[in-house]
């Protein structure tokens, strides 16, 4: 193909209408009829001094392939978001993020992000965790997601859980959150000085009390709870055994106002005695 | 079975969670027998779980091994194979 006057003149007058080298390039081959490529054009661009607007698409497009390849993020005109990705965990930024993220760069990890958006929660960043059912770190679908406890989360890796192929991720889940129920209930009932107290750990506690005093006082109490609760009779064959040790204590370390005091304690409810005494009746039965 | 012991562990749990969140701690304290079933249960629940990964894992096992028989037998097959286009040639 030749460069001819006309054509080149007709590169020139048309320059300043196109602000991509692509467009020129297009019209340029429907004006003569020609199919000339934007190599042979760069070519005689710098051939013939023409200051043809440069080819800013490509040269964009050529740029985010490079970007991918060197940092392993890339840009989307779109929505302007950016993600990377980092040991499955993929990270995304947008104009939300930069807001709230702890980071200083605004990535924050691309599932809890679309989690809050589906949701509309705010997650906490210690105790949620956001898991993919299907294992798939890609698959970003509302269903594929799911928010659970750290603590319950921490029971499924503790029991191996995530090596069993065999069964239903979510139904181990739901395993696990049945588990961490139980727990809860547990320690609830522990705080409020239940059943549970009543064992060895507790014993020992007692044993550590400030004045014999008041260690009376709890052994009675513990006596009188595991009687009501109709507890194991071992428990109560111990707690029974530990209050006459601890009596005999402290007939032999203190003195009589110690005795008055330790009536007193028993005089305050004279049901107690009685249930002790009833309580003593019935060990005694059980080991005949 | 697989899908059989994975339905009723989900139902199971389901079902154990609905009735732990009904119950009040007042009543589970009246009642602590409640609470040690339901910790039994789940404890069966884990062990099902095991038992069906180990026959899993067995299955797969044995699957593995025969395919190996098998392509080593496919081997020997191809070996003997060349050997005799190799006396035809000679």
């Amino acid at each position: 193909m030749k460069w001819t006057r006309d054509r080149l003149d007709w590169l020139l007058k048309s320059k300043e209408m196109y602000d991509d080298r692509e467009d020129i390039l297009k019209a340029f081959n429907e004006h003569f009829n020609l199919n000339v490529s934007l190599s042979l054009l760069t070519k005689n661009n710098g051939r013939y001094k023409l200051g043809l607007p440069k080819a800013w698409r490509l040269l964009r497009k050529n740029a985010e392939i490079t970007q991918v390849k060197r940092r392993g993020f890339w840009k989307r005109p779109d929505d302007y978001e950016q993600t990377y990705l980092k040991e499955n965990v993929v990270y995304i930024r947008t104009n939300d993020t930069l807001k709230h993220s702890k980071r200083k760069d605004g990535f924050v990890p691309k599932n809890r992000y679309l989690y809050e958006q589906y949701h509309d929660v705010k997650l906490d960043d210690i105790d949620d965790v956001i898991i993919f059912l299907d294992d798939d770190h890609t698959n970003f679908n509302k269903d594929n997601l799911y928010r659970l406890p750290r603590k319950t989360h921490a029971l499924y890796l503790n029991h191996r859980l995530h090596k069993v192929k065999s069964v239903d991720k979510l139904t181990l889940i739901k395993y696990c959150e049945w588990k961490e129920k139980i727990f809860n209930l547990k320690g609830k009932i522990e705080t409020r000085g239940g059943t549970e107290m009543i064992s060895k750990e507790a014993l020992e506690q007692s044993k550590i009390r400030k004045t014999p005093l008041e260690a009376l006082e709890h052994l009675v109490d513990r006596c009188a709870y595991a009687f009501e609760q109709h507890e194991d009779v071992k428990v109560v064959r111990q707690s029974l055994a530990e209050l006459e040790e601890l009596k005999s204590k402290i007939r032999c370390l203190a003195g009589n106002h110690i005795l008055s005091k330790i009536e007193e304690v028993f005089g305050k409810n004279n049901s107690l005695v009685n249930k002790i005494e009833e309580l003593q009746k019935l060990v005694g039965d059980k080991d005949e | 079975m697989s899908k059989i012991i994975s339905e009723t562990v989900y139902e199971t749990s389901i079902k154990e969670i609905e009735k732990l969140d009904a119950l009040t701690i007042q009543e589970i304290e009246r009642h602590p027998l409640l609470l040690k079933a339901s910790q039994l249960k789940n404890s069966h629940v884990l062990a099902l779980i095991k038992q069906q990964e180990i026959d899993y894992k067995e299955k797969d096992l044995t699957l593995r091994t025969t395919m190996y028989d098998l392509r080593q037998e496919r081997n020997g097959i191809m070996k003997d194979n060349i050997k005799l286009q190799e006396q035809k040639l000679k």
